[in-house]
């Protein structure tokens, strides 16, 4: 069992020292010294969001933690705990091609923003978290932890961040990913050559 | 797999069906309705929900069929929409009453679903033939299994307003279950849409796969129709919305859902008849345009479509979000199914 943290405190939230990951989320541009300065206690893996499109990220013992930037559309991916996450922009998201190819690379963590809009099942990451059977967190006002509708115990595939001072908290396992994945197979139905023989995309 | 039943018994059961199956249309009184042009933009389309409780007589099924068109007739539909494995509610004619009976396990189901295929889709397929030209409709009839060059496949069909059949399409994506019950993936191309509305038909499971709707854009589609029959015990919400109606926000199209509900030979099937389109395009921005209230029972939902306003607003989102280059797509799909297996 893993633990995330998320925070949107303009400032740096009291220390949270059993989380796996933490993701600091102001309105407000970040520096790098300031994430360093709170990795240094925190000691788990940080992101934090700089300038649109910039990420500071960093392992526990403060390295620089090493991404690639998606080749289509907005991104970024790093590695964790043998597994890969991405952050990616709703807009991305909205080309569903780019959460299955991610899926397939090995990402479990798909993290965006925005709003849930009339219900959480519009929301193209709660999309993404089922058709490719991975964990996604959705960044906003009211945070929502999205996971395979097999592994929820109400079987809608939402569940709300519960609330923690200074932030929310999430508690995952990637091993559910593989449970909803054998009870509900989808990946194992991909039928690449069919798709292939009636390309929606010019042949090159 | 072994083969429990013996080849006398499915020979037994396969004549007594037929024998059972054997009521065909009359041929006087066939046209019920006058022959209309049909709208190019609003289009009138009835989603059926069906109760897939196993019929004891041909007639039961045949009338509550009717009933159905009767009621999208009546609600001035241009298009109605038929559910998944409607026609195996007709197998209840040769199963024995005692609930022990209708409970059936993998092995069972496998030989018999092929010996007893044919005959209760010749009969789905001439009926609704002759129902979708007796009430002037374009009607999805729903799937069925038959038996295609020794393969089994579960098939949906479409006939035009006259009777005749403008599209077959077998499903690309059995589940898992189906697997075992010896249904295998259809292998051919998506046939070209029905015009004008450019309507197409995929089953149940192949909208859980948004490369499906994206090969039915391909082909110019706008109105695909989703027979389903999902065995979910228990239905909930985020369930039911991973399928057609998530794969219409991903790919513009106007999605129509009729389900198959109820208990089938020991299946507990769940779902809503729905008209989905994407979420701006619906009055309250839910992207639900019809629903039926309860994830089981008989009915039909209606819902008018506009085809002006999804072509415009396909237009915009192609724009805003364009598919990835194709050298991304041929390196996305280049793995192997049989490893992936």
């Amino acid at each position: 069992m893993a633990k995330l943290y998320l925070t949107m405190s303009e400032e740096l939230p009291a220390p949270v020292r059993d989380a796996d990951l933490a993701i600091w989320w102001p309105s407000r541009t970040v520096s790098a010294e300031e994430v360093r300065s709170w990795a240094g206690w925190s000691g788990t893996y940080l992101l934090a969001r700089g300038d649109p499109d910039v990420w500071h990220a960093y392992r526990p013992n403060l390295s620089e933690w090493p991404s690639v930037a998606l080749v289509v559309g907005q991104g970024r991916v790093w590695r964790f705990e043998k597994r890969y996450l991405a952050v990616i922009d709703p807009d991305t998201l909205m080309i569903p091609e780019v959460s299955r190819a991610l899926a397939l690379a090995g990402v479990a963590i798909l993290i965006s923003y925005g709003h849930d809009g009339p219900s959480p099942f519009l929301h193209p990451l709660w999309r993404a978290a089922q058709a490719n059977q991975i964990f996604a967190l959705r960044i906003g006002p009211e945070p929502r932890w999205y996971l395979p509708c097999e592994v929820d115990p109400a079987e809608e595939g939402v569940q709300p961040c519960r609330p923690e001072p200074g932030g929310w908290t999430v508690d995952f396992d990637f091993a559910q990913l593989g449970d909803a994945r054998r009870r509900f197979p989808i990946q194992q139905g991909l039928r690449p050559s069919l798709y292939k023989s009636q390309a929606w995309w010019p042949h090159g | 797999m072994a083969d429990q039943l013996p080849s006398v018994a499915r020979f037994a059961l396969k004549s007594w069906l037929s024998w059972r199956l054997r009521a065909v249309p009359s041929s006087r009184d066939a046209v019920h309705a006058p022959r209309l042009p049909l709208p190019h933009d609003r289009v009138k389309i009835g989603a059926v929900q069906w109760d897939a409780t196993p019929v004891t007589h041909a007639e039961e099924w045949i009338r509550r069929v009717e009933h159905l068109f009767q009621q999208a007739q009546r609600t001035h539909c241009h298009l109605v929409v038929f559910p998944e494995y409607i026609a195996l509610s007709l197998l209840g004619v040769v199963m024995p009453q005692q609930p022990s009976a209708q409970v059936l396990t993998d092995d069972t189901i496998r030989p018999l679903l092929r010996a007893l295929a044919p005959a209760a889709y010749r009969f789905w397929y001439r009926w609704m033939q002759w129902f979708s030209r007796r009430y002037r409709m374009v009607t999805v009839a729903g799937s069925a299994l038959t038996v295609h060059r020794g393969r089994v496949l579960n098939v949906a069909v479409i006939f035009d307003a006259d009777g005749q059949e403008c599209l077959s399409q077998p499903k690309w994506h059995p589940m898992e279950q189906e697997m075992r019950w010896g249904i295998q993936p259809g292998a051919g191309a998506m046939a070209p849409p029905y015009l004008p509305w450019g309507l197409t038909a995929v089953v149940c499971h192949d909208a859980t796969y948004f490369e499906t709707f994206r090969m039915a854009e391909a082909q110019g589609a706008r109105i695909v129709a989703v027979p389903i029959a999902d065995p979910e015990a228990r239905y909930t919400e985020g369930k039911a919305r991973r399928g057609c109606f998530s794969r219409v926000q991903d790919v513009p199209m106007v999605g129509v859902v009729a389900a198959n509900t109820g208990q089938l030979f020991g299946v507990r099937l769940t779902g809503k008849a729905g008209i989905y389109v994407p979420a701006p395009l619906s009055p309250d921005g839910t992207g639900i345009l019809a629903e039926s209230a309860h994830p089981l029972g008989e009915g039909l939902v209606t819902a008018v479509v506009s085809l002006a306003e999804l072509d415009a607003y396909r237009q915009q989102h192609r724009a805003r979000y364009p598919l990835p280059p194709a050298e991304f797509l041929d390196a996305l799909y280049q793995f192997d199914e049989e490893t992936r297996a």
